[in-house]
């Protein structure tokens, strides 16, 4: 079935931000919360869940307002819209998730200085019309997801021996002594968030040497 | 006529008013519709941790009423502060009671006390940290401690909250210590078993070594300050510099 023109740019709107443009691989940006929460599954679910519904909710927002907000207040509406939305994720964690917020409450706030909602509200929400838009953000916060969520899988079993804070082997490593520290403190998510944008470009690189290779054939 | 919005001065100043009353308001709205749940949450949390402090849970799981009326049955100073006060200096506190507590409570009645706790608060890595201790009657053994806030980093400072390292504190001997020793040391090297310092000391957390230096040094001076205070208003003993055993 063939899609309508709004489907398609909101499909390439959302894949784009994924993969192609992924926001921490592609364009390095918003990686100080990826430094900070990733060394455990749980708080990095969470802090993922707000930034995209932080993301995606502000770029429908200012998308929709496109039209009304002047040129030389954007960036304080920009960022009072995120705040409201970031708000609003701390009220629900602190209801529902209360023990958690208590402890990533820090970085919670920090969703509103983060590079990669602005950058997005800045591009593209404020430019273009809301489905669109909406489907942007949700693939930033998709794609900056899908990078944490790789690290903290690595991080947490090599530091604590555990995933999402099920035992594998933490036992062991506390009787051993075996915690490899580096992983648990910021330093470690370097290392592992450099490895993994070197896989994830080598990989990107040899799909479009693929892609490009059947035309390349065609024009001899 | 229509206005631009980029030219015209009040366009600009009304449109930031607006908006920023609209969200402010909406937020507003958000956050007293929020406010009874996150209240009720926080106070279980707090009851749940002062249940786990006092050790009332036996290990068994329990659910919100249990905790809810353990809290009610046997501990005084939750909901009401007690406090000891003598020459200026007071301090809260919390009394567990082995069984039903009494109508009328009195601080220094031991009559069926469990155990007594008191608030440990200091600066930690980034900002404050919230706790209590709890001690046995005569004051000689931690029973067990809790940090009710803190922003330490998650996985790292944050793990203070672990019950891994809690439990450590359970048993550990609080009496006041020689000269040159503290309370209580937390540290990485476990002191030889026949040392002073082994029955006073916790394993620090691996990686942070800056919020466990922090919780050592005012989980001593909170204690110090709490057995002056009782010590004075006459309800632990002077002489309680010996490794007596617990209760």
């Amino acid at each position: 079935m063939a899609l309508s023109r709004l489907q398609r740019e909101s499909r390439d709107a959302l894949t784009v931000q994924v993969w192609g443009e992924n926001p921490i691989f592609r364009q390095v940006l918003g990686i100080c919360s990826a430094l900070a929460v990733t060394n455990l599954m749980f708080n990095t679910l969470l802090m993922c869940g707000g930034l995209i519904w932080a993301t995606s909710m502000s770029a429908l927002t200012i998308s929709l307002m496109r039209n009304w907000i002047p040129k030389r207040v954007r960036i304080m509406v920009s960022v009072l819209i995120i705040a409201v939305y970031v708000i609003v994720v701390e009220i629900v964690m602190k209801a529902v998730f209360t023990e958690t917020y208590n402890n990533i409450a820090a970085y919670v706030g920090l969703i509103i200085t983060n590079c990669i909602v602005l950058g997005r509200l800045e591009t593209y929400a404020s430019k273009n019309p809301p489905l669109q838009s909406f489907a942007d953000g949700l693939g930033a916060g998709l794609g900056y997801s899908f990078i944490l969520l790789g690290v903290a899988l690595i991080r947490e079993p090599l530091g604590f021996g555990s995933v999402m804070g099920f035992d594998l082997f933490s036992s062991f490593m506390q009787r051993h002594n075996a915690q490899w520290v580096i992983m648990i403190m910021p330093p470690g998510a370097f290392f592992v968030l450099a490895i993994m944008v070197w896989i994830g470009r080598a990989i990107d690189l040899k799909w479009r040497r693929t892609q490009a290779a059947p035309k390349a054939g065609g024009t001899k | 006529m229509r206005i631009n919005p980029d030219k015209n001065p009040w366009y600009v100043i009304g449109f930031a008013a607006i908006v920023s009353g609209l969200f402010t308001m909406a937020i507003m709205a958000l956050h007293v519709a929020s406010e009874p749940i996150v209240q009720a949450n926080q106070r279980l949390l707090t009851e749940r941790a002062i249940v786990e402090l006092f050790g009332l849970d036996e290990g068994r799981e329990l659910t919100d009423a249990e905790v809810t009326g353990l809290i009610d049955a046997r501990v005084a100073g939750l909901g009401e502060p007690i406090s000891l006060e003598t020459d200026g200096e007071s301090v809260r506190i919390l009394i567990a009671y082995e069984s039903q507590k009494p109508a009328e409570i009195d601080p220094l009645d031991k009559t069926g006390v469990l155990a007594y706790a008191f608030p440990i608060r200091g600066v930690g890595f980034w900002a404050m940290i919230d706790g209590w201790l709890a001690v046995t009657p005569n004051g000689t053994r931690a029973v067990g401690v809790v940090f009710l806030s803190h922003q330490e980093t998650p996985g790292l400072g944050g793990r203070i909250t672990e019950k891994a390292f809690r439990s450590q504190f359970k048993g550990l001997t609080v009496t006041p210590p020689p000269p040159g020793m503290q309370y209580v040391y937390i540290g990485r090297t476990a002191p030889e078993p026949a040392s002073p310092q082994a029955a006073r000391h916790v394993d620090a957390i691996t990686g942070a070594t800056g919020t466990s230096t922090a919780v050592e040094t005012f989980v001593n001076d909170d204690l110090a300050r709490f057995r002056r205070i009782a010590t004075a208003a006459g309800l632990l003993e002077d002489n309680a510099a010996t490794d007596a055993p617990q209760r």
